[in-house]
Order: structure tokens, then C-alpha cells, then sequence
């Protein structure tokens, strides 16, 4: 014995006598016993007649008076697009045939660029690589910056252990420098504005502006905002005045203690 | 209303596709496809750049063609194709456009007439341009515009059974969504 649910989606088809002859009598042999079903076929048919009766959309009088100059616009964009894909195939296909031209071209530039970058490379490979304590001693925030941007520099930063009266004071200094100093916070906030962050960025860089806005504060607000970031550096600093001067402490600790009393990671 | 069934146009009439007569036809089915593009997408500005990609598309594949009726099948394809990007599109980007109701008010006889109908017909808009783009394309052209499910499978370039599918899904949403106001009339 079928059931309501069976000819549920075939109600609509036969009000609007879309069906086929065998369930088509099925159909009506079911309305035959069943009122509810009868009642939707009768909706069907009410929604059917208000459908076909909708008044025609009355369109502005003036729509039509640059009708035909519009189409041939969009035939001329299309024929333009059209030109500048043939012209690519046309570079890639000459390329293509003169390709020990592209090889003749490339190997010149290679020749003419290596032995800059011979002199160059040792001495970016060999560069001293600051320590968290000599950065924060200097109080040098470009080369802090720099330094969270490489992500291994950044875990070997993270995990330094630095005196808490360092680590204080230079905190300290950058939260206020950069509300005094419009130098320091428009040259944070330049950096800040090339730096894209976007959902689609990657996690690293994200990660770096994150720790960033951590160290400098309310200076990198328009960063934090986008990686939706909220840090009170007064909860940060007062961590730290708590703590024992000489001790020393790791950036990661200090987060980690941070967070528990209220920050967000 | 417009006579719209595809079979009925003269195929025999040789086609004339020189830039006089492109613009001819250009002419002939202007304010028809601007309306069926407006009943899809709910928008003048929209529906009149739908339509001329429409032309501008029979333009560049005008070789293909050979007959009126050919021309007139192949503009509504094209348009009705192009309105489901363009809502497929706008429900991903804008999904809360506002649908140009007042357009299809202005016609109608009488002061009574239009109170009783008016809010009734402004919600069943409401209801079809809530719906999915293909069951709201298989919804107006079969029950609104009055085309055969089979004319309709060839302007959604689709089956029939597809086009059936679609077209209860529509009805059904609408009319769960309208079941009240269905009551009351």
C-alpha cells in the first residue's frame, strides 16, 4: 500500500498535467481517498494561476535608448580580449620557435648576475644573527621586526631566556615610544600597511604580526584587528613587574602566563 | 502577452545576419529578452546588460546559425544561461539584493484590484527569487512565462525529467513558504 510520502513529489506534476498516463491514474486514484493530498493538488492549482497571471514588468522608458551602441561595446571588449589572447599565443608561440634565442638570453643573465651574488651570499649566510637580549639591549625594533619575520630566528627568539628587568624595561619603552614618538609608530604602521593580511595569508606571517603587536602594543593595532588579536599590554607588564628582577624568562613563557590571567594568543 | 512558444516560430525564414540585419534583430527582441532577463534577476540595469551579452554573443557566433527560429532558441538559451551565473553569482557575493517589486505593480486596472492582488503577487516574487537560480529559472519559464517543460529543458540545456525535478522542488518551496496566504484566498 503506498503511502502520502510516495506521491508527495508528484503532486505538483499532476496539477500542472505534467505526468504520464500511469501515474498519472495512480496519482488520482490516491487523491480519490486521501483530502490532504487533495488540498495540496488544490494549492498547486491556486500557485499555478497566480504564477501565470504575474503582471509583466513595466520597464524604465529610457532602458532601451542605448540598447544597440551597448551591444556593440561588448562585441568590440570580447574582440579585444580576443586580440590580446592571440597576441600571448603569438609571443608563446615565437618563443617557442626561437628557443635558443629564450635559452641564449637566460644564460646571459645567469652569467651576468652570479658573480654579484657570489660576492653577496657569503656574507648574508655568515651575518650574526642577534640574540633576543642584544636586540632588546639596543633596543633596536627594526631588527626585532626583521627577525620575527624569519620563522626560525623567531623560534630561536622565542625561546631565549632573557632577564625579566630587560624584558620589562624594553617593553615598557616600546608601549610608550610609540605613543610619543609619530616617527617610530607611522614607520610601524607603514611596515604594517605592506604586510597583507588577509584570511588567504599564511599562518607564519600571521603569526609574526601577531607576536609583534604582543611586544609593541596598541602600535600595531590595525594589524592585530585584522588577525583578530586583542592584547592588553598592561597585563603583560604587570606579569613581569611581578616577577623577580634577576630571574629570567622566555617570550613563550610569558605569553603562556599572560594568557591564563586574561590575554588572547 | 507576447506569444513565446519556440515551435511556432518560422523556420523557413532564411536569416539575415549582415550588421543591417543583426541590428533588425536586435530591435525585434530587445524588450522581450530584457523582460525575461528582469523576471529572472529582478533588476533592470542587470537584465539589460544580460541581454546585450546575449546579442553581443549571437554576434560572434553568427555562423552557427541559419534560421529565425534558431536565433530566437539560441538568444534565450544564452540569456537565460547567462541570468543563472548572474544570480548564482549574486547569491554568493550579495546575497541580500533587493528585488525591484515596484516594476511589476505599475499595470494594473484598478485601485481594488491592486489591493487584493498586490501583496499576494509581491509575495509570491519574494518566494520565487529566494529559490535556487535553476529551480527559479525552471519555475518562471514553465509556469510564469508558459513554456512547455520540454521548451524549457532546451532553454536550461537539460532533460525533461530534470526540468520536472527542478520544477516540483520550486513549487513545493513556494508553497510551503505561501501555504497561508494560500489558505486565505
Amino acid at each position: 500500500m503506498k503511502t502520502c510520502q510516495d506521491f508527495e513529489a508528484l503532486l505538483s506534476l499532476f496539477s500542472n498535467n505534467e505526468l504520464a498516463a500511469v501515474p498519472r491514474a495512480a496519482v488520482a486514484g490516491h487523491l480519490a481517498a486521501c483530502a490532504a493530498c487533495r488540498q495540496k493538488v488544490e494549492d498547486y492549482h491556486e500557485l499555478k494561476k497566480y504564477s501565470s497571471r504575474l503582471p509583466a514588468p513595466e520597464l524604465p522608458a529610457n532602458l532601451f535608448a542605448d540598447f544597440h551602441p551597448g551591444v556593440l561595446e561588448k562585441i568590440a571588449r570580447h574582440d579585444d580580449t580576443q586580440r590580446q589572447r592571440l597576441g600571448l599565443i603569438a609571443i608563446l608561440y615565437t618563443l617557442q620557435r626561437r628557443w635558443r634565442l629564450v635559452i641564449a638570453i637566460a644564460t646571459l643573465v645567469a652569467l651576468l648576475a652570479l658573480p654579484r651574488w657570489l660576492a653577496y651570499a657569503p656574507a648574508f649566510r655568515s651575518a650574526p644573527r642577534s640574540s633576543l637580549a642584544q636586540l632588546l639591549e639596543k633596543r633596536d625594533w627594526t631588527g626585532l621586526y626583521y627577525a620575527m619575520l624569519n620563522s626560525d630566528s623567531r623560534t630561536m627568539l622565542f625561546h631565549e631566556p632573557v632577564p625579566v628587568h630587560l624584558l620589562h624595561a624594553a617593553l615598557n619603552e616600546l608601549s610608550h615610544a610609540q605613543l610619543e614618538n609619530l616617527r617610530l609608530r607611522t614607520g610601524l604602521q607603514q611596515i604594517l600597511a605592506k604586510v597583507k593580511t588577509p584570511e588567504g595569508n599564511s599562518f607564519r606571517l600571521r603569526r609574526s604580526i601577531q607576536i609583534l603587536g604582543k611586544i609593541s602594543g596598541t602600535g600595531f593595532e590595525p594589524a592585530m584587528r585584522s588577525a583578530r588579536i586583542v592584547w592588553n599590554p598592561e597585563i603583560t607588564l604587570r606579569a613581569l613587574a611581578q616577577a623577580e628582577a634577576d630571574q629570567t624568562i622566555t617570550l613563550r613563557e610569558l605569553f603562556l602566563q599572560t594568557n591564563l590571567e586574561g590575554n588572547k594568543l | 502577452m507576447e506569444k513565446r512558444n519556440l515551435t511556432k516560430i518560422n523556420g523557413e525564414v532564411k536569416l539575415n545576419l549582415s550588421e543591417p540585419g543583426f541590428a533588425g534583430i536586435v530591435e525585434r527582441h530587445q524588450q522581450s529578452l530584457v523582460r525575461l532577463a528582469f523576471r529572472l534577476v529582478g533588476n533592470a540595469e542587470d537584465a539589460k546588460d544580460l541581454a546585450q551579452g546575449a546579442f553581443a554573443r549571437l554576434w560572434l557566433h553568427r555562423d552557427r546559425l541559419d534560421s529565425a527560429r534558431e536565433v530566437f532558441c539560441y538568444l534565450r538559451k544564452i540569456l537565460v544561461n547567462l541570468c543563472i551565473d548572474h544570480l548564482r553569482r549574486r547569491r554568493r557575493h550579495e546575497p541580500e539584493v533587493a528585488f525591484e517589486e515596484e516594476h511589476f505593480f505599475s499595470d494594473l486596472a484598478s485601485p481594488l484590484q491592486q489591493l487584493e492582488t498586490q501583496e499576494l503577487h509581491k509575495k509570491l516574487l519574494r518566494c520565487i527569487d529566494e529559490l535556487k537560480p535553476k529551480q527559479k529559472a525552471a519555475m518562471i519559464l514553465r509556469d510564469v512565462e508558459g513554456y512547455s517543460v520540454e521548451e524549457t529543458a532546451t532553454l536550461l540545456d537539460c532533460t525533461p525529467n530534470n526540468v520536472l525535478c527542478n520544477l516540483h522542488l520550486a513549487r513545493e518551496n513556494v508553497r510551503r513558504k505561501m501555504q497561508q496566504w494560500l489558505a486565505i484566498v
